[in-house]
């Protein structure tokens, strides 16, 4: 699992649930690509905090979490 | 290759009916109120409530701001729901294009070969549409066709008219229980790929389904000698 920490998020990703459905690199890809490995891995750029909110939710895996001051917000 | 960037956009519903006689897979036409940009085999978003939960749907066809999904609805899931519920003109929120499932364009000397079960033919047909209908390609288009039985065709027309219309698209629906019919092939879409190709080196293929199905067939399609870089495939779940 790998974790990264943008503005008020902590974003971890789930790669065993990634089925590379590119969702998340659609919406955000400053932030997620699939170009390192065949599995969700962070980008190394920055977004919105709504729009990383929206990656995440668009995933049809539930592949992203999103943590806000330690509380989990995403997936419900 | 370069995919649209995604936008979140209104649609309202134009149509909604079942494809197939046991009433599993739905079909739903939107309008969209602004202009959207799609590559075939691409998909879309749905925002199916206001906790933000959301599903995707492959798009079978889009014509001008007009598109359309088929989904399997069987499942009874939130998203299945989601979709029952939906009245004609009632408006919904939708993100998209989402999505890499798209035809490399780059390789434009294989043959294609393009293998789906159930509601997985959704994305292959706006590809084989866009290929044959609006690009008049004329490269060697293969398509096997996996349901369980005859309930649950659909689109066999739409398949039949081009496969009468295009020499180089050849159908393949397979069924894994026909029952007594023998109008169909009977068995699994590996089986068949396996009987009609000795090789598969000069093939590209776009596979769509469940996990299980993928595995079946990219083990299949590797020992036919298809290289790794060939094999494109969209998982449903």
């Amino acid at each position: 699992m790998s974790e990264k920490i943008i503005g008020n998020y902590t974003i971890k990703l789930l790669e065993d649930n990634c089925i590379s459905a590119a969702a998340c690199t659609s919406v955000s890809p400053e932030v997620f690509t699939l170009q390192h490995k065949n599995s969700v891995d962070f980008a190394g750029g920055t977004d919105t905090e709504e729009n990383i909110l929206l990656a995440a939710q668009s995933c049809p895996t539930g592949a992203i979490e999103i943590y806000e001051n330690g509380v989990k917000i995403w997936p419900l | 290759m370069i995919f649209p960037r995604p936008q979140k956009f209104t649609s309202t519903v134009l149509l909604k009916d079942f494809l197939d006689n046991s009433e599993k897979f739905l079909r739903i036409r939107f309008k969209s109120v602004v202009a959207f940009e799609f590559l075939a085999g691409q998909y879309f978003s749905f925002k199916i409530n206001e906790k933000g939960e959301r599903r995707s749907y492959s798009v079978a066809a889009t014509v001008g701001d007009e598109f359309e999904i088929a989904v399997d609805i069987s499942p009874e899931g939130a998203g299945s729901e989601f979709l029952k519920s939906l009245q004609i003109g009632q408006e919904t929120e939708v993100l998209g294009p989402l999505g890499r499932f798209v035809i490399d364009e780059s390789h434009r000397q294989m043959k294609l070969l393009f293998v789906a079960t159930g509601s997985g033919i959704v994305p292959l047909k706006a590809m084989i549409d866009d290929l044959l209908l609006k690009k008049q390609d004329a490269r060697e288009i293969t398509l096997y066709w996996g349901l369980r039985n005859r309930a649950d065709i659909f689109w066999l027309e739409e398949f039949n008219l081009l496969k009468n219309s295009f020499k180089n698209f050849h159908f393949h629906l397979c069924l894994s229980k026909p029952g007594e019919t023998a109008d169909y092939l009977e068995g699994r879409v590996t089986k068949w790929i396996d009987t009609h190709f000795e090789s598969l080196q000069e093939h590209e293929a776009y596979v769509c389904g469940s996990h299980e199905m993928i595995a079946d067939v990219k083990k299949l399609l590797k020992e036919k000698g298809m290289a790794a870089e060939n094999l494109h495939e969209e998982q449903f779940f």
